[in-house]
């Protein structure tokens, strides 16, 4: 099945380009006043950890959605990031510029050893189980660790600097994670655009022609799986300073399983897909949550419905409804 | 620490029950993955399934006679609630893109542990061993408990008789060869579907057989079938995705590995595990026994 | 496309249905203006066997304090959640309480992780937090807070009373097997403490720690065996505890040589055993429904009874990992809030620091310097005792807690450090 990649909603013309972005932009702003100031901090919470996860599902649906890759170990790319950013301003009182650049790097480099033993892997089952267990040593590794890493307990009260401080207010927080996410989006965009990107993407359709026509398959799937790694560290990042807490958790595999999920939600096929899908995923979880203790459940149902019936997911049917209705108006 | 026979011995032995354990989940997975090309993601849930179970079964029948009930009880109700789940759900998944194959099973999973939790609550339960298998026999100096023996006992049988199967029945040399050729079971004029689902069925016989064995010796509790996955991934991943004798091989190995790595280096014990899962993969990528996957994607 | 409007009918069905699931547990009609305390706890697995009991506690104090006219007609009330032991999840949900739910106090949790992690965020809050399960000493001691409290023992305590206790017997060297975790390590750290202050010539002839949830402990069993240790200490969890001791019970372990186990004490663990519980051992722990056999614990032990089986979770013998520190927790907190007459939490905070409690137990005061009440601890041998349902502790030592509890300096002096 070759999936036609949607790279953005097409509009009428330039005009119609920027009155969405302004529209969105303008909102985006607005909404977490809005939301603080009007109904509860809470739920301006939801939004930035929103953005959180929406950055590591879009970092993650490079490698899956465009790379073809089912990755089932991400979390530990997320995980590290955040471990990272936190022993550093915990233990070493760093300054948050060098955690913050630290932390992917790190993930980067947990992404260059993992991805080099796993790329060259054929076979979507073998490539997401040795994945999988790649990231479940990393959990373990940490887990044990207790002298370095604090083990089980986790890391409590990371010290993040005051003017992004939570304390009192999600608002500086909000600003700040905004502003990275849109930067970290907008690159990716940038390189899902680009030649390497094109390539990527013909060899996720088929290997094997790439491969005939002299194209090095797993360099170029070893390039995306850093490149993800990278990013879903800064998501780590932004989690772990919104969190002010992380434990072992978050690099253990159903982690790994959540943000392939997001991507399912949203649509895998829609560059924007994966951060909807996120969206949807935190808010339909504290909105069940605080009535039932079934998740899992309401979770699972959801996820069928999708597989068996819209496996391209909400945003694939937001782009098809919408292309539906552009060519009613144009016939 | 010293390394007085006796111990060796018990944690041989205690390694090889891990192991029979194991096998029993891993060969079911190994199968369906073999014949039907999915992975099944839910498979440590319909261990759990069988293990509470069990646990009913005790409930209902007091003493050994719940016991035994439940051993030929719990794995026949898991068995067919793998073969609902096989012809209500997988089957609508089969022509499509693995990946969604892989998120259906996933998406058991959550399903299943919150209908397991809705059905038997969150408590821990806990099943009794039959008063014959209590206690422990001095075997060549060493206390080892009865109930391993009866473990390695179940155990060996259940891969004596799929050897059997596979070997000399025809239904078992049907399944052998389409996991050579998966299109093998459709050319040579056999029903697809009520193959696929036969064999899903056994499969989760098998892990339904798994944690009615198990049951007597852990806390039967919500997070079981999570743990256990990943061990049966990564005994299938050391075997060869597809190769039940590789699941065999696989799950000693772990096993073994496993016992020697707790006098080794308790804390770091399941490390170890994954790091002969790195190396085998590092340099066998398929597996010792495995073969690259058919119809690559 | 059929199979598209099958889709969309499937959905609507399934979200039709799982709304009917949802509406069912609802209909919290709220009175004016209550109290509102945030009960953040593990109700999944083994902790749901002490946590739903420290519920019921709770549920006792608080229908006490609403009966007498709550706070000036204000009544109180409680909003669980679940933080299925993971610290995160107990961040999240105490985001949810206080933020979402305003609620005026936080309390809980089982897990040591979960406090540690919602002290923090208390603090940052400015919400009290009253533990009342958790024991590591940490969150009383060197990541003590103004904000956080405690109204259960902590493993300085309750171990250091195990070790002064086993110092009084003639067992020289000692094996130590545990839960691979902070909490296992805890506890055997303030048990050697405890045992080498009054008893310096002890000697540790091995340790051995099984890793969460294990399995098998056999080979953890013959390692032990093998290094023909005096006595034995084990290190568990609760949970844990139950699995190590059915296993350790059928190896012969208990024949064979004295084992004092942390918390074996409490009631929890022979209705769970059953046929399993060991007799001859040594436990210990904060709480007995049978001794002290005065009017005072009868009666708590009546009325805890009647309310457990009215809330549906039938309970004949209050625990003290349980039910008894779940009640001081809560005692501490309602007499704090009549004692201030406010919810203010800096006016509860001041009434908290020095409040004396009256319990089942006597008097129990909440010490100011570390926000630490001051519990003592039970420590004896299980026995089988006619006239009682299940083996019970024999030979009674009670340790009141300012024996054994670290000094205010020595506290001061940790969290000067750990800064």
């Amino acid at each position: 099945m070759a999936d036609r990649m949607e790279t953005g909603p097409v509009t009428h013309g330039n005009a119609g380009k920027w009155i969405w972005i302004s529209v969105s932009g303008l909102s985006l702003i607005i909404l977490p006043f809005v939301l603080e100031k009007g109904i509860s901090q809470y739920y301006l919470f939801l939004a930035a950890n929103i953005l959180a996860w929406a950055l590591f599902a879009l970092s993650f649906n490079l490698v899956l959605g465009y790379g073809g890759m089912m990755s089932f170990g991400h979390a530990a790319f997320f995980g590290v990031g955040a471990y990272t950013c936190a022993l550093l301003l915990v233990k070493a009182s760093c300054p948050l510029i060098l955690a913050f650049l630290a932390a992917p790097f790190a993930a980067a480099c947990v992404g260059l050893v993992i991805g080099y033993l796993s790329v060259r892997i054929k076979g979507v089952f073998y490539f997401a189980v040795i994945t999988l267990c790649f990231a479940q040593l990393v959990y373990i590794l940490v887990f044990k660790w207790r002298s370095f890493t604090f083990g089980d307990d986790g890391i409590q009260g990371i010290p993040v600097p005051a003017f992004i401080s939570t304390d009192e207010s999600y608002i500086h927080y909000y600003f700040f994670a905004l502003i990275i996410v849109l930067i970290c989006a907008f690159v990716l965009w940038r390189i899902v655009r680009s030649p390497f990107g094109m390539i990527l993407r013909s060899l996720k359709e088929n290997p094997e022609r790439a491969a005939f026509v002299g194209v090095n398959v797993e360099h170029y799937r070893l390039i995306a799986f850093v490149i993800s790694a990278f990013f879903s560290g800064i998501a780590g990042v932004l989690y772990a300073l919104l969190q002010t807490s992380i434990s072992p958790d978050i690099l253990f595999w159903t982690v790994s399983g959540d943000v392939i999920l997001m991507g399912l939600l949203g649509g895998m096929t829609l560059f924007l897909g994966p951060a909807l899908g996120a969206a949807i995923m935190v808010l339909l979880n504290s909105f069940v949550t605080s009535y039932t203790e079934y998740w899992g459940l309401c979770l699972g149902i959801t996820l069928i419905l999708i597989v068996l019936f819209f496996p391209r997911g909400i945003g694939g049917i937001m782009v098809e409804r919408y292309q539906t209705w552009k060519k009613r108006k144009e016939g | 620490m010293s390394l007085d026979p006796s111990m060796l011995l018990v944690q041989f032995i205690s390694g090889l029950t891990t192991a029979m354990v194991l096998f029993l989940l891993a060969s079911g997975l190994t199968l369906v993955f073999g014949v039907m090309n999915v992975i099944n993601f839910a498979h440590g849930a319909f261990y759990m399934l069988g293990a509470y179970l069990a646990f009913t079964m005790t409930q209902l029948l007091s003493g050994s006679l719940g016991f035994w009930a439940a051993l030929l009880i719990a794995p026949t109700v898991v068995c067919v609630v793998g073969g609902i789940v096989e012809v209500g759900l997988l089957r609508r998944i089969y022509g499509k893109e693995h990946l969604l194959q892989i998120l259906l099973t996933y998406a058991l999973i959550f399903i299943f542990n919150d209908l397991i939790k809705m059905i038997w609550g969150v408590n821990l339960r806990m099943v009794n061993m039959p008063a014959s298998l209590r206690g422990f026999v001095t075997f060549l100096g060493s206390r080892f408990p009865v109930y391993y023996f009866f473990i390695l006992g179940v155990g060996t049988a259940v891969a004596v008789l799929l050897w059997l199967l596979l070997k000399k029945t025809q239904f078992g040399k049907l399944l052998r060869a389409s996991a050579e050729h998966r299109d093998m079971v459709g050319l040579l004029g056999y029903n697809v579907s009520t193959v696929f689902t036969l064999v899903f069925m056994m499969a989760t016989w098998l892990g339904g057989l798994a944690g009615a064995v198990i049951a007597p010796t852990v806390r039967i509790s919500m997070g079981m079938g999570m743990e256990i996955i990943i061990e049966c991934f990564i005994v299938v991943i050391i075997g060869g995705l597809g190769n039940v004798l590789g699941a065999l091989l696989g799950a000693l190995l772990a096993g073994e590995i496993y016992a020697f790595g707790i006098l080794l280096l308790p804390n770091f014990a399941m490390a170890f595990l994954f790091a002969l899962a790195a190396v085998v993969i590092i340099f066998r990528p398929y597996g010792l026994l495995g073969k690259p996957a058919q119809g690559m994607s | 496309m059929d199979d598209r409007k099958y889709g969309w009918l499937t959905t609507a069905v399934s979200v039709l249905v799982f709304s009917l699931i949802l509406v069912f547990p609802t209909g919290k009609a709220l009175a004016a203006r209550p109290i509102k305390v945030g009960l953040l706890d593990c109700y999944t697995g083994g902790a749901a066997a002490f946590t739903k009991p420290a519920l019921v506690a709770w549920q006792m104090v608080v229908d006490e304090f609403n009966a007498k006219g709550g706070l000036h007609g204000r009544k109180m009330e409680i909003i669980t959640r679940d933080t299925k032991f993971k610290p995160e999840q107990a961040v999240s949900d105490a985001r949810e309480l206080i933020l979402k739910n305003r609620v005026d106090f936080l309390a809980g949790t089982i897990s040591s992780g979960c406090a540690l992690a919602v002290s923090q965020f208390a603090k940052t809050k400015k919400k009290v937090f009253i533990v009342h399960i958790a024991r590591s000493a940490r969150i009383t001691g060197e990541k003590g807070n103004k904000y956080v409290f405690r109204g259960c023992p902590h493993t300085a305590i309750e171990g250091g009373a195990g070790g002064a206790y086993a110092a009084k017997m003639p067992y020289h060297s000692w094996y130590i097997i545990g839960d691979d975790y902070e909490y296992g390590h805890a506890i055997a750290d303030g048990f050697w403490k405890g045992l080498v202050k009054n008893k310096p010539d002890v000697v540790k002839v091995g340790e051995v720690w099984a890793k969460l949830k294990e399995t098998d402990y056999t080979p953890y069993l013959t390692a032990l065996m093998a290094k023909k240790p005096d006595a034995v200490y084990a290190a568990f969890g609760a949970a844990d505890l139950i699995s190590f001791t059915r296993q350790a019970n059928l190896f012969g372990l208990y024949q064979k040589v004295p084992v004092f186990e942390y918390a074996l004490g409490d009631s929890i663990f022979p209705q769970v055993l059953k046929q399993n519980m060991p007799v001859g051992a040594y436990g210990g722990i904060n709480y007995l429904w049978y001794y002290p056999d005065n009017a005072a614990n009868k009666a708590f032990v009546k009325k805890y009874r009647e309310l457990s089986k009215k809330m549906g979770h039938e309970d004949l013998y209050p625990s003290g990992l349980g039910s008894f520190g779940g009640y001081c927790s809560a005692k501490f907190l309602t007499e704090a809030i009549l004692k201030a007459d406010s919810v203010k939490t800096d006016k509860v905070i001041k009434a908290l620091e020095g409040l004396t409690i009256q319990t089942a137990l006597g008097p129990i005061k909440m010490r100011a310097c570390d926000h630490q009440a001051l519990t003592p601890t039970f420590w004896g041998e299980t026995a089988k005792v006619p006239g009682y349902p299940f083996p019970i502790l024999k030979d009674i030592v009670m340790t009141p807690a300012d024996k054994v509890i670290p000094s205010c300096e020595e506290i001061a002096r940790e969290r000067k450090q750990a800064k």
